[in-house]
């Protein structure tokens, strides 16, 4: 029966942990079954072992590694990383979002549409003086107010 | 045996600095460099992904069952 631990990394490194960890893990023939850096816990990897001793071993030597996280994690704890959802699915009309990346980073807006077969939405800045829409990957912006228009 | 794990240090190099681009297949998720998926053989492949998983034993993998994974190697979780 295989269990979950969290081990602590990097921040922005977890990819690089958890393809070391792999390396390391195959070498010295551990049990490790899976590592998991999903994209909205950062600084943590989640190893699948058969125990702790296994993990130990594995990351004995790699760089990036700031220690493991005592105790277990449950499955249904991590069970929400391995389907989640596109951003696209959690972005409807009306929602205040913030641009994360771009020329305007950092910026406020509305969404106006949403293009779910491109991956797009269309957003109005809030403080800008002359609304102009604006097309954006749904990727690049972050939900700040959940409060549809007419609400 | 020394020579595989230089090999793959290499290969960790090359991740890192960003020479090597890793493609996810849009069908299973798998990361791979190259133009055929090396799972199940589509040409469909995405720069776009998001999530890391590295399954090393399929079989007794519980993330692996979940995800409907049957091969070990390194997939996406978000494929765009």
């Amino acid at each position: 029966m295989s269990k979950f631990y969290v081990v602590k990394t990097t921040a922005n490194q977890e990819r690089i942990v958890a393809n070391l960890m792999s390396m390391v893990a195959r070498k010295n023939k551990a049990s490790i079954y899976s590592i998991l850096a999903p994209k909205e816990l950062k600084g943590y990897v989640i190893v699948e072992a058969e125990n702790n001793e296994d993990i130990v071993k594995s990351i004995r030597g790699v760089p990036h590694i700031k220690g493991i996280v005592k105790g277990e994690v449950n499955f249904n704890e991590i069970e929400h990383f391995l389907s989640p959802k596109k951003a696209i699915e959690q972005i409807k009309e009306g929602y205040t979002v913030e641009i994360i990346s771009g020329p305007f980073k950092g910026e406020l807006a509305v969404v106006k549409r949403v293009d779910e077969a491109r991956n797009e939405i269309t957003v109005e800045l809030i403080e800008a003086v002359v609304s102009i829409p604006i097309t954006v990957k749904a990727d690049h912006v972050r939900v700040v107010d959940k409060k549809e228009e007419g609400e | 045996m020394v020579g595989s794990f230089k090999l793959d240090r290499r290969r960790v190099k090359e991740i890192r600095c960003g020479k090597m681009t890793e493609l996810a297949c849009k069908k299973c998720k798998y990361i791979g460099s190259s133009g055929v998926c090396k799972v199940c053989g589509s040409t469909d492949f995405s720069k776009t992904w998001y999530g890391y998983v590295i399954i090393i034993d399929p079989e007794k993998s519980e993330i692996a069952k979940k995800m409907g994974i049957k091969y070990a190697g390194r997939y996406a979780l978000i494929v765009s």
